[in-house]
């Protein structure tokens, strides 16, 4: 089932794009500014900044108060948040209608004049606001740093995909007003960004409002050149951290290297990934969870756009089982797959997931403006977005086969493994 | 013209009333509740049946979780593995959540497949197969899981809260998904009974939101769902819940924690319809939102959290007043302390002012259109309008409720239902280090 989700698209002559798709469901709006700077764009000793960055956002700008932006945008009732990725950070708004040039002005303010409210204070402030996001939601977790010990074996230690956005506490506590400035001034400009607005409003009226109060905010034009990221796919050798914990049941967490987003055999890995771990239905939960190997497993595409993606299986195991037992149970899916490819209803099964997967995130206001920035930043063209289902649909189960054995099958891994302390790890 | 420095004043939110539905009843006595969103290509189905946690006796606590989660095992003409392609060659997911007052088996599918996957939910519901092995399984896979969910710290601690409130040997005392010992306990026979017990036509409800155009949705019903047939009278509702009389203190000992989450509230009689907008006000105002006193207080001012949650969770069986942290752990008496503070300063001391009121009122009153765009929310909301017995035009009615609030009968409200010398806490980090100073407060608290 294609969709067909309208939109319309604009350049302003400062650079920043506009995309806006009209949906009449309630009198809301879903804005999302995506700016092109994530955490691949950090420099040595500075992982963490952007999500950082991200913070002081709220801090005020020329004339925006101290977390003003958020007070205005809850007062009535509007969603606000920011997040960071790799490979962006982005500002959201859910507002009513009425409220869209409020967040125009907002979003602008800081857009111009960001630097002159930004504080030691302020920096300190949210630097340990940060370092508490960090203990809650990785350090104080079972498994919560294995994100960032994959990474690091996926990707070689000066390689912008090395890191995790939340980023080291050392790097953070390094972060200083300078180089708040230094991030701000290189990143943080209309034609490094793009403006999604999802929602019941014209198009005309929209494109009124964003030149009114983004049109005349200077454009960098002297940008960043991304940093370097060429990766040979696979990994050249297997990378494995083995680990005892204080944590209720072994892990796998197990990394491949895969072609980048636009890569054309990277639809048929999404689909191998969900014929592996997708629902209950699929290989590995009938070979890990119902043989009670594993409580759960879960197995997708990070789809990165420069470098290498990422194919990744996660499962916990039940209590006493080794997480050496899940992996060879893994690898000889991965090695039939390569072998056979999926069967008819395998095949049937995964596509649908995908399918049902995707359409309830462009349900979602928020989710359709989140993918029609993404979309135009990366690819300049909003309406990708509406062939995803048709790309996800068009792999044969000979694609799938061969974009295993190309790409997974027999090459090295990279894994993250746990033990319970007391387990011990190896098979 | 440029716009810089001239901040535009927003004009009123539109009008907005929840997204209409529409009722009916099958002949069979299933409620049918359907809710056309335009342009939701995935249809969200939730069957609803008697059956919840308020119906378990403590001694099986985690049947209702056990049943539902067998459902998904197979019915009578099928087992797991072919239940679960059949849904999923749809596009189909299956799940089943148990809630206080019911089970929910929610479905979801793309609108083309609505029918195929309602044949598969009619099945399961009607038809189920609990099956011993199965349920054997589930028993397993859930004890296995608890090991898990103490360990992490949220739900270590949410668990030590309810042991906190509510009163030992009562059900609501222990984890809403059951103790370990408890759900050892259940095989598949008394989840046959459980099923076959509470989820009857009469006493059910199919929920279905999404875009409906040209959906027959009479035909689909009559066809999947009419022939159910009536086997079990229907049941007295169960009795409120018991209520913890004094303060309690736990600790759950977490010794590689970096962290301490803090669970702090009470259990109070269930709340009046009438004094809902006003209590969900007040914790709005003490931690529900990023303006609220304790965010402030503890994550802008202070920097020693991420962020703090505060809800009155209204049941039928009792009201539960919490609020939740998570703080370093040399913070933790400085939180706590800052928390009671906040709350006896309602309580006791001069209540809520005009302002703090109105922009958490207000806040809550805009959330209205901003949440129920999407089909999840608004079948999330649907389902516990049914749950709880609330009138159909609850959303509204509550908003324009908020809308009249005065600052004295908020605090009034709040005095009514949450009593300072009643607070419990639940607080899940190293014991070595945190127990001492939260016994300052608490001067009986144990580590479990």
């Amino acid at each position: 089932m294609s969709t067909t989700f309208p939109y319309v698209q604009h350049e302003l002559a400062n650079g920043l794009r506009l995309v806006v798709s009209p949906d009449r469901v309630a009198p809301v709006v879903a804005v999302n500014l995506w700016y092109d700077v994530g955490s691949r764009h950090e420099r040595p000793g500075r992982t963490g900044f952007a999500h950082l960055f991200e913070h002081l956002m709220f801090e005020g700008s020329t004339n925006v108060g101290s977390g003003e932006h958020m007070r205005l945008v809850l007062e009535s009732g509007g969603a606000v948040n920011g997040t960071t990725s790799t490979e962006r950070t982005v500002y959201t708004e859910t507002v009513s209608v009425e409220q869209l040039e409020l967040i125009l002005f907002l979003e602008a303010d800081r857009m111009r004049g960001l630097l002159g409210a930004v504080s030691q204070e302020a920096l300190d402030k949210q630097r340990d606001v940060v370092r508490n996001e960090r203990r809650q939601r990785y350090d104080d977790q079972p498994y919560g740093t294995a994100y960032e010990r994959l990474y690091a074996l996926l990707y070689p230690e000066d390689h912008p995909y090395h890191h995790t956005p939340i980023g080291s506490m050392a790097d953070l506590a390094a972060a200083s007003l300078e180089d708040v400035h230094g991030f701000f001034r290189s990143h943080y400009a209309p034609d490094n960004a793009v403006l999604a607005l999802v929602g019941d409003i014209d198009p005309d009226h929209a494109l009124e409002l964003v030149s009114k109060h983004l049109g005349d905010i200077p454009r960098r034009r002297d940008l960043p050149t991304d940093p370097e990221a060429t990766l040979t796919s696979p990994l050249p050798a297997p990378a494995r951290v083995s680990l005892q914990e204080a944590v209720p049941a072994s892990a796998l967490f197990l990394g491949y290297r895969l072609p980048v987003d636009d890569d054309p055999t990277l639809p048929a890995l999404e689909v191998a990934m969900a014929v592996l771990a997708s629902g209950r239905s699929s290989a590995l939960h009938r070979k890990l969870v119902r043989a009670e190997l594993a409580q759960q497993v879960n197995a997708g595409v990070d789809r990165r756009v420069v470098g290498a993606s990422i194919g990744i299986v996660i499962a916990i195991g039940r209590q006493g089982v080794k997480a050496g037992d899940i992996e060879a149970v893994v690898v000889a899916e991965i090695e039939r797959l390569a072998t056979n490819g999926p069967d008819a209803v395998e095949l049937a099964r995964a596509k649908s997931m995908l399918e049902r997967n995707w359409l309830d995130r462009l349900g979602s206001l928020e989710g359709r403006a989140e993918e029609f920035a993404r979309s135009t930043t990366l690819y300049g063209e909003p309406g990708e977005i509406n062939g995803r289902v048709d790309r996800l649909r068009a792999p044969s189960a000979e694609d799938v086969r061969a974009a295993v054995a190309q790409h997974v099958a027999g090459r090295p891994p990279a894994v993250v493994e746990y033990a319970a302390i007391g387990e011990g790890v190896a098979a | 013209v440029t716009a810089a420095g001239v901040r535009p004043v927003s004009g009123p939110a539109p009008d907005w009333l929840f997204p209409s539905f529409e009722r009916h009843t099958l002949s069979n006595g299933v409620q049918v509740i359907a809710c056309h969103l335009a342009d939701r290509p995935v249809i969200h189905v939730r069957l609803l049946t008697d059956g919840g946690i308020r119906r378990e006796p403590a001694a099986v606590a985690g049947l209702g979780h056990i049943t539902g989660r067998s459902l998904l095992e197979g019915s009578e003409l099928r087992r797991a593995e072919e239940l679960n392609e059949a849904l999923e060659v749809l596009g189909a997911r299956l799940d089943v959540g148990v809630a206080w007052n019911g089970i929910a088996t929610h479905l979801t599918m793309p609108r083309s497949q609505l029918l195929p996957a309602l044949e598969l939910l009619a099945e399961v519901a009607t038809a189920p197969g609990f099956r011993d092995d199965d349920v054997r399984g589930v028993v397993r896979r859930r004890i296995d899981e608890t090991v898990i969910q103490q360990r992490v710290p949220h739900t270590a601690g949410m668990d030590a809260f309810a042991a906190a409130v509510f009163p030992d040997g009562a059900r609501m005392a222990l984890p809403k998904w059951g103790a370990a010992s408890t759900v050892a306990t259940l095989d598949a026979g008394m989840a046959e009974r459980w099923w076959r017990l509470h989820a009857q036509p009469f006493t059910s409800t199919v929920l279905v939101v999404g875009d409906l155009r040209d959906v027959d949705l009479d035909a689909l019903l009559g066809k999947t769902f009419e022939p159910w047939v009536t086997t079990q009278p229907a049941l007295s509702p169960p009795a409120l819940d018991p209520l913890g009389a004094a303060r309690r203190g736990i600790v759950v000992d977490l010794p590689q924690g970096v962290q301490t989450t803090l669970c702090v509230g009470l259990a109070s009689p269930p709340c009046a319809l009438a004094d809902r907008a006003a209590l969900q006000v007040a914790t709005h105002v003490l931690g529900g939102y990023f303006g609220s006193r304790l965010v402030t207080r503890l994550r802008e001012e202070k920097s020693i959290t991420y962020g703090v949650n505060a809800q009155m969770n209204n049941r039928k069986g009792s009201s539960v007043f919490l609020l939740t942290t998570a703080v370093e752990v040399p913070a933790t008496l400085e939180a706590l302390t800052d928390i009671f503070d906040e709350i006896a300063s309602v309580a006791g001391g001069v209540g809520f002012g005009d302002d703090e009121v109105r922009k958490a009122a207000d806040n809550l009153i805009g959330r209205g259109p901003i949440a129920y765009k999407n089909a999840a929310a608004v079948a999330d909301t649907l389902q516990s309008i049914v749950l709880n017995d609330l009138p159909d035009d609850y959303v509204d009615r509550h908003r324009a409720d908020m809308a009249e609030l005065t600052p004295g009968q908020v605090t009034e409200a709040f005095r009514r239902h949450v009593d300072v010398d009643r607070l419990a806490v639940a607080a899940a980090g190293p014991a070595a280090a945190i127990t001492d100073p939260i016994r300052s407060l608490i001067p009986g608290v144990f580590v479990r």
